[in-house]
């Protein structure tokens, strides 16, 4: 069967309201995925996303492994010749992802809001504390030996986290109630 | 020597894990009249949870930071966490919307008057300047001999890169780091993956992809003949570091330092006071590879 696309899908438009990404622009060169630092593990590189985009393939790109694999690296943005914002994009599938995908949950979700609660909490992440919160959530312990070297070569932070001033914690709260609005330029 | 202060954004990573970083960077920074004041009360970058699933807080994030600066009288703030850099680099692009500044100046709950015109750069790009890098040699009391380094700026350093700034490193192949190496005497080499990915993103919450590329990284600098690889990027340290860590009994161990720990040594600080002791792969000879400028 024949796909015939006319005008931009109901996907494109809104990925494109919210990034600021022209996606009409992509040439499907390929030049993105060649460089992506988490082909070996997505089941679309960065290429086919675009196309599965201009598709209008909602459910399967908010369910893919790969919009999480991606690194955030910047390497398919820096070479894109059409100049795609290809990283913000990634940015803004996995948010709406977080909201509609019915994967709830994998290690990065799990990982990126325990860090988002310790940086509204602290302003600033803290390593020792965010390893414990992950080891509390399944995620293994680092190697004993690992740790043992680290704290022999007095390496970890072992001073108590930081305490934002009144200005952050009201920020925060603005962010809270206010939501998310995209990804800009 | 002229003085003169910069604005510094450490990041988490060199109150933590990276501290021989921020305490090496205080030093060379000292050693040739480059004061670094940190914005008061500073908060995360947002990299890499923030920008990946909740926009409207990566940009208060941001916009906070970038607003500090401001409002500490300084136009420009350098980071030495890749991360960071890049983060607060796309921060400060996007603040360049009228319509973002309202949004960001909304959830900070300050008028961000200004915060567009504050330049967020690399340390690496700092200690670059000109009259920096021919400080730096001149204060310099050791050189470099027989000490072959591969250069990884990783992927952040250089990204995301400004069409717009002319003196920008090349993401390609950067060389503001082989340039301040070499100029004391490193036998800098050319490799393939300078400014490829670690995977640090993932180190905590994918560790299959980490290893994927910080195993070819690795590969890659040993096969290049390097006694050391240089870093500038606190999570690529890490990175590096803990995957040579892991495959200990295995693999060929390579130590991976901090720049400034280097141009540290050369200056004249001794090895624990730019913190070598403290890497994880850390029985190099480093005495003997210094010589008297």
């Amino acid at each position: 069967m024949t796909m015939v696309i006319t005008g931009n899908s109901t996907l494109q438009t809104e990925v494109e309201d919210l990034c600021d990404v022209n996606m009409d622009a992509c040439i499907q060169c390929g030049t993105c995925t060649g460089g992506c630092s988490g082909i070996e593990l997505m089941e679309y590189g960065p290429r086919q996303i675009i196309q599965l985009i201009k598709l209008n393939q909602r459910k399967i790109l908010l369910d893919s492994r790969a919009i999480w694999m991606c690194v955030s690296c910047h390497i398919c943005e820096d070479r894109c010749p059409a100049k795609i914002k290809t990283t913000s994009l990634m940015d803004t599938l996995r948010e709406m992802a977080c909201v509609e995908s019915t994967t709830k949950s994998n290690e990065q979700i799990q990982f990126h809001k325990l860090y988002i609660k310790q940086v509204k909490a602290f302003g600033r992440s803290h390593e020792s504390m965010l390893t414990m919160a992950l080891t509390l959530k399944g995620t293994p312990l680092p190697p004993l030996k690992l740790m043992k070297d680290l704290i022999t070569r007095m390496r970890v932070d072992i001073k108590p986290p930081h305490r934002p001033d009144k200005s952050y914690r009201l920020a925060i709260k603005r962010v809270e109630k206010g939501g998310s609005k995209g990804h800009g330029k | 020597m002229a003085s003169k202060t910069v604005s510094y954004f450490p990041g988490c990573s060199l109150h933590g894990l990276a501290k021989p970083f921020d305490t090496s960077t205080r030093l060379v920074c000292g050693k040739v009249g480059i004061n670094l004041q940190e914005p008061n009360d500073w908060n995360c970058c947002g990299a890499t949870s923030a920008h990946s699933i909740d926009h409207s807080l990566n940009l208060t994030l941001g916009a906070r930071n970038l607003h500090l600066v401001g409002k500490s009288g300084f136009n420009t703030v350098t980071a030495p966490c890749a991360a960071c850099y890049s983060n607060l680099k796309r921060s400060s692009l996007e603040l360049q919307d009228p319509q973002k500044r309202q949004l960001a100046s909304q959830l900070v709950g300050e008028s961000l008057a200004g915060v567009q015109a504050v330049s967020v750069i690399h340390i690496l790009e700092l200690l670059s300047d000109l009259s920096i890098s021919k400080s730096i040699k001149q204060s310099s009391k050791y050189r470099f001999t027989d000490l072959k380094v591969v250069c990884y700026y990783g992927c952040l350093t250089v990204r995301p890169n400004s069409e717009s700034d002319p003196e920008s490193d090349s993401s390609e192949n950067p060389q503001s780091m082989d340039n301040l190496l070499g100029a004391l005497g490193a036998d800098v080499r050319d490799w393939s993956h300078k400014s490829e990915c670690c995977g640090g993103s993932h180190s905590l919450c994918g560790p299959d992809l980490a290893n994927l590329r910080t195993d070819e990284v690795l590969r890659q600098a040993i096969a290049s003949g390097a006694d050391v690889i240089a870093v500038a990027c606190p999570l690529c340290h890490s990175n590096l570091e803990f995957r040579l860590h892991a495959l200990q009994a295995k693999g060929k161990q390579i130590p991976v330092v901090f720049f400034t720990q280097l141009i540290g040594l050369a200056l004249g600080y001794t090895v624990k006071e730019v913190g070598l002791h403290k890497m994880l792969v850390n029985s190099f000879p480093w005495r003997e590879k210094l010589t008297l400028a």
